[in-house]
């Protein structure tokens, strides 16, 4: 216990010392993998060039005391942000999947840089506020790239777990024997192993058919029996996965491992959830991970129930469209075309937050090709060389020479305390599961144009008054258009339905003027309307999607009548007509 | 300085803010934060802990009783009290301080460190406290409960002006209730089955605030904080908060109980009564275990058919035979693995010991001349605590209720038909003995399902496809029969309790009141908290008189020892070392809910000595579970110097530590 905490003031220590040389100047480069520290500087660096447009936050802490740092993006000469809608971008909330980090650091670089430039950019920029983490789990970003890990390696939160149930936490981690950054696989010649060397390129294990001699163990990933249980690498960091640990849906760990105890037990989850919380005007939210190719909406588990009918049309415009902006990605639904979770991000943004949300898998394997068959059509590769011979054999060439021998650690011996004479080799942890930096360009920018997109499609409301009549001494009818130019409605139906929060309102008021009657107008040509039997001065309504929605009043008196509509997702419109005037 | 401190104290006599933890009266949040700084302050033994604040800046302080007060981490093992869990039951507060008391002079009670929080829900505890007595178990966090453009703008009035916040009834031509023939203060529904018009419209007591044409509907504050815990989580309820543990009260317990992982049990003071009814079951969604399917990345690797269902019992048959020697399968285990979800129902073995605990109550209440005919106490609610200290912390978890109103006399025309109860207890034959008139009526008076004839059922007992105890069980489940004739016997109860107690004053006589937009009401009826909070010179007697069963529980909780132990030296210096491992106590290590959760961490049996090494068996083991007077052995073949010994440590955060030492020869 004293120990840990020893060691988390060390690393707090070790944090807070100033870097020596500022490393990162904007405009960012994507032709690079930032480490934490440097996404770090690069919030502060686009906001220290872009000052009049942006804050930079540090909305809280993690487990390990790291800072976790917000970009926000808003012209305050077109409004307040919590007036506009809000877009919401976070990413790398598993440790291990950096290149989403890039992809939101490469969205606020870019919108900022064409802010002025590009008109769709300058527009958007004026008409919606940007909320962007681009480092959820910061302990897990630190450690994926300071410690030897795998490609899988460190993607939980900091939060000791005793996965061996021996009553210590977190005693067995991998250990880097080889000290080269990445935790690889140890292989050992053994006359009665299960395993041969690939005829044409050595490097690949083959598993031995029934009956076929074998020359080779595979002995797992490298590492000791830290604990001296018999075991290797049994308990390593947590594990509560970050993506499971949210208020929404959230089941313990003996139904799904990774919850963790209870809903926020993370610090840099509570710290989220309460930046949210505190920007209700959030309306869209993207969130990146690795790896697949993929842009998911909930339900995240069966048991949620299918989504509004009117919310999946909305999810549909985003996300048929994310799937030509992103080619080969597709449009998935995540307990289905997935699997089942209980707890994750999306499904407390989407029901809780009350915010279009989707998550974002990025990067697929079959990008990595060597080939000039451009008809053949490239299977997917699995981890851990799990995929065919033929396609393994391909991508050591992609890895040969294209990555020049980045990606793969060619077998070498190593002296190990246990299991004496053995090799360590295989894919590193920049492998796999992220693309090589020549190819980070194109991933970025087309993922972050898949979230323009949908900041295009944000409520743009306008109100229109038609058809003012006047219907005797002092008492007129007015008619009020509310309109909605954009895919994404004011408010989500499911949000309505649930009474998540108020709807928007539709007010009326002026010194001296009464409102008699007032409801929702259902033919503009006969009138007919269904009036609201109390406070008739007060319309509770959501703007649909692509639509609009018309309201009928009856007033008496003289004078200025304001008109607003109030809402908290979408832009507030008001209007003042002269009663005189009709 | 002495003689200032004597003013100061005087003074906050006068105010009624310094009380002993002898409770005359309730105490409001304000009080009851005093009592336990003054507890603390006259025992060496207790301290206080801030766990967080309220809404409303109340603190909410809880107490620590213990030898271990001074050191953060504990070697003893610790019992978790929680008091009024909603605010509404003043009465469990209250037993929770004279727990408090009775510690300090009980035996048994120093094995533990007791943490003590006499409520969960100070703004709402406030509010029996009032101006107007109004129930109403949320904190203080605004919520907008009627989605309007306003926040907690319209709570209830205290129109009549006598103290209480009851209801008002108007004649309405769309009204849906009538006055009850059998006694004109009860309203009830009319029943359009029976061609029934209402005459009446119901409202809580107060005014339209906001002019919306309801009443009272969005009364201050937000958040029931006894039902935002993890377990069972509605959420979009009113009052349920927007995810389990979103209320600082909440969270702050939450937080508390995993980073104290020396709580071995749990007892909630408030409704509920799990040392006299049991958890209850029957939720659906639960995994059904005599239909199991089998995944099929499972099935495959343990020779089952994924197309077929399987009963839990045959898949234990089947597995066990291949699981190491000496591991019992337990249907718990199974569920884990076959990934068959959250349990929803308390877990069979766990039953066993609530149901033998309740019986044991029951007996101690019977000695004590207690009267036991009263209203059952109430079910735990999904997101509670109780529920969530079952299912998620893996715990024995029990609670108290300290009162609820004596049963009504039932009628005699009730006695002459046959009672669930009886039936619960009939054998086959005596069922088939009581004919079918008999049984036919009783099926009627129990709002049976219609395709249940008692000839059909009688068929199904004597076949051996029903017993009489399943049908009663069945029969529970339903909802109760509608007899109009009838007041429920909760009201009717209530009516009683008035009458004879209170002057009348527990259900308010209807009376005429002008109100500003519905014109001529009528305002009255049932008067708050009277159910479950009685006159306050009866606060000592009823808690003192149960509570002592709460340190007969205590005894019974985990308690490990080694009881034996062998040495042989079988040569070239290794020596076979057995060690036999007791739970000297009546309930199991972890609890079954416990097993299956995985919460509950491991016993370690730690085996330390310089030079030591284990060619059979591990130096460090860990016991995953230990049921209740049970001994287990443990058997290692050491490498070991001659003449050496080993130090044995038996040990768990929540059981505690037991150490021997051994030599080996």
């Amino acid at each position: 216990m004293k120990k840990s905490i020893f060691i988390i003031m060390l690393a707090m220590v070790v944090f807070s010392m100033p870097m020596l040389a500022q490393s990162v100047s904007v405009p960012l480069r994507f032709d690079k993998y930032y480490s934490y520290q440097e996404v770090v500087q690069a919030v502060k660096a686009l906001n220290k060039a872009y000052p009049s447009l942006t804050k930079a936050v540090m909305l809280g802490k993690s487990d390990e005391g790291r800072e976790i740092w917000a970009l926000e993006i808003n012209n305050p000469k077109t409004g307040k942000a919590a007036d506009k809608s809000g877009v919401y971008v976070d990413a790398n909330i598993h440790g291990n999947e950096i290149q989403a980090g890039e992809v939101a650091l490469y969205f606020a670089d870019y919108l900022l840089k064409n802010y002025g430039k590009l008109k769709q950019i300058t527009e958007i920029v004026d008409r919606n506020a940007y909320y962007i983490i681009p480092v959820v789990n910061v302990d897990g970003r630190y450690h994926f790239f300071t410690d030897g890990n795998t490609m899988h390696s460190n993607r939980g939160l900091r939060l000791p777990k005793d996965d061996d149930r021996d009553g210590l936490f977190d005693e067995d981690f991998p250990d880097d024997l080889d000290g080269d950054g990445s935790i690889c696989e140890m292989r050992k010649r053994d006359p009665n192993g299960q395993y041969k060397l690939d005829s044409e390129d050595p490097r690949i294990m083959v598993r031995v058919k029934n009956g076929e001699k074998g020359e080779w163990t595979l002995l797992g990933n490298e590492g000791l029996d830290n604990d001296g249980d018999g075991r290797v690498n049994e308990d390593s960091e947590g594990y509560v996965d970050p993506n499971r640990n949210w208020g929404y849906g959230w089941e313990p760990n003996y139904v799904q491992r990774g919850a963790g105890y209870y809903p926020f037990s993370g610090s840099g989850t509570r710290a989220v959830a309460n930046y949210m919380n505190e920007r209700p005007n959030i309306i869209v939210v993207y969130a990146f991970h690795n790896y697949g190719g993929m842009f998911l909406r909930g339900p995240g588990n069966k048991a949620d129930g299918p989504l509004n009918p009117r919310d999946i049309s909305v999810y549909d415009v985003l996300g048929e469209n994310a799937e030509k902006i992103v080619p080969g990605y597709r449009y998935l639904i995540s307990w289905k075309d997935l699997y089942s979770t209980y707890g994750d991000f999306t499904g407390f943004t989407s029901n809780v937050i009350g915010a279009y949300s989707f998550v974002g898998e990025l990067f697929m394997g079959a990008q990595e090709t060597y080939t000039n068959d451009d008809t053949k059509e490239t299977e997917p590769t699995g981890f851990n060389n799990k995929g065919s011979i033929e396609r393994n054999r391909e991508r050591l060439k992609f890895n040969d020479h294209l990555a020049h021998g980045s990606l793969f650690k060619e077998w070498t011996p190593y002296k190990h305390p246990v299991y004496g004479d053995i090799e360590i080799g295989g894919w590193v942890k920049h492998s796999s599961r992220m693309p090589h930096t020549f190819m980070l360009p194109d991933l970025v920018h087309r993922n972050a144009s898949a979230v323009i997109f949908a900041a295009t499609q944000t409520p743009d409301i306008s109100m229109e008054v038609f058809g003012a009549e006047k219907m005797g001494n002092n008492l007129y009818r007015i008619n009020v258009r509310l309109k909605n130019k954009n895919a994404i409605p004011s408010m989500m139906f499911a949000a309505a339905k649930n009474k998540l929060y108020p709807k928007d309102m539709l007010k009326l008021s002026g010194g001296g003027v009464k409102i008699i009657a007032g409801g929702r107008l259902q033919d503009k040509y006969t009138k007919a309307a269904s009036y609201k039997e109390f406070k008739p001065e007060v319309q509770f309504l959501t703007v649909p999607s692509y639509g609009m929605i018309e309201y009928t009043f009856v007033v008496s008196g003289k004078g200025k009548l304001t008109i607003s509509y109030e809402s908290r997702k979408a832009n507030n419109v008001s209007k003042q007509i002269s009663l005189s005037s009709i | 300085m002495t003689q200032k401190w004597m003013r100061m104290l005087f003074l906050l006599v006068l105010l009624g803010i310094v009380s002993s933890a002898q409770s005359q009266s309730y105490r409001n949040a304000t009080q009851l934060n005093a009592a336990l700084q003054q507890l603390a302050k006259q025992n060496s033994n207790m301290i206080v802990h801030e766990l967080s604040k309220t809404q409303s800046g109340a603190a909410l302080l809880m107490l620590e009783i213990g030898s271990e007060t001074n050191s953060k981490t504990k070697t003893k093992p610790a019992i978790f009290v929680l008091g009024n869990p909603d605010g509404t039951t003043p009465l469990g507060s209250e037993a929770a301080i004279i727990l408090a008391e009775k510690i300090k002079t009980n035996k048994n009670a120093k094995r533990f460190t007791w943490y003590i929080l006499p409520t969960l829900s100070p703004d709402a505890l406030n509010r029996y406290f009032g101006n107007a007595l109004f129930e109403n178990p949320v904190n203080s966090r605004p919520v907008n409960q009627d989605m309007d453009d306003a926040t907690d703008e319209d709570g209830p009035e205290d129109l009549n002006g006598d103290g209480i916040i009851t209801q008002m009834r108007v004649l309405d031509p769309q009204g849906t209730f009538l006055i009850h023939s059998a006694d004109a203060r009860v309203m009830r529904k009319a029943s359009g089955e029976k061609g029934e018009k209402g005459m009446y419209k119901l409202y809580p007591e107060g005014l339209d605030n906001d002019l919306d044409g309801k009443y009272n509907e969005d009364p201050a504050g937000g958040v029931n904080n006894a039902i935002n815990f993890p377990h069972l989580f509605k959420s979009f309820k009113p009052s349920s908060g927007l995810w389990p543990g979103s209320e600082a009260e909440v969270y702050a317990v939450i937080e508390f109980i995993y980073t104290h992982p020396e709580i071995a049990a749990t007892f909630t003071f408030g409704n509920t009564d799990f040392c006299l009814v049991p958890p209850k079951g029957g939720r659906k969604g639960s995994a059904n275990f005599s239909k199991i399917k089998v995944p099929k990345r499972l099935a495959g690797n343990f020779g089952l058919d994924p197309a077929r269902t399987y009963t839990m019992d045959e898949i234990i048959e089947h597995l066990q035979p291949m699981v190491p020697a000496g591991m019992e399968l337990t249907p718990s285990m199974i569920a884990g693995f076959l990934g068959l979800g959250a349990a929803v129902n308390p877990q069979k073995e766990d039953l066993s010991f609530y149901g033998e605990l309740s019986k044991q109550y029951k007996e101690y209440l019977k000695n004590l001349k207690v009267n036991t005919k009263r209203l059952d106490p109430a079910r735990a609610k999904e997101g509670s605590f109780e529920l969530w200290s079952y299912y998620h912390l893996g715990v024995p978890t029990f609670s108290m209720n300290f009162f609820t109103l004596e049963k009504a006399k039932k009628e005699k025309a009730d006695k002459e038909g046959l009672t669930v109860e009886q039936i619960e207890k009939m054998t086959p034959e005596e069922f088939e003995a009581a004919g079918e008139e008999k049984i036919a009526a009783f099926l009627i008076a129990n709002n049976a399902p219609k395709q249940y004839t008692a000839a059909r059922l009688i068929e199904m007992v004597k076949g051996g496809k029903l017993t009489p105890e399943q049908l009663a069980g069945m029969l529970k489940q339903m909802p109760k029969p509608k007899d109009d004739n009838k007041i429920s016997d909760k009201v009717q109860a209530l009516l009683n309790y008035s009458d004879n107690e209170l002057d009348g004053k527990g259900y308010i006589n209807w009376t005429t009141y002008d109100h500003p937009t519905l014109g001529k009401v009528e305002i009255g009826g049932a008067t708050p908290f009277v159910y479950n909070t009685p006159k306050a010179e009866l606060i000592d007697s009823l808690i003192t008189l149960r509570l002592p069963w709460v340190f007969t529980i205590t005894e019974k909780l985990p308690a490990l020892k080694i009881e034996k132990y062998t040495t042989k030296a079988l040569g070239s210096g290794v020596y076979e070392l057995n060690i036999w491992v007791t739970n000297t106590a009546y309930l199991p290590y972890p609890t079954s809910m416990g097993e299956r959760n995985k919460q509950p961490a491991p016993i370690i049996l730690l085996i330390e000595g310089a030079g030591v090494e284990a060619i059979s068996g591990k130096l460090r083991t860990p016991i995953q579970k230990i049921e209740g007077n049970t001994t287990m052995k443990y058997r290692y073949l050491l490498k070991a110097s001659k003449g050496g010994k080993v130090n044995v440590t038996l040990s768990s955060p929540s059981i505690g530590q037991y150490q021997q030492q051994i030599n080996l020869k």
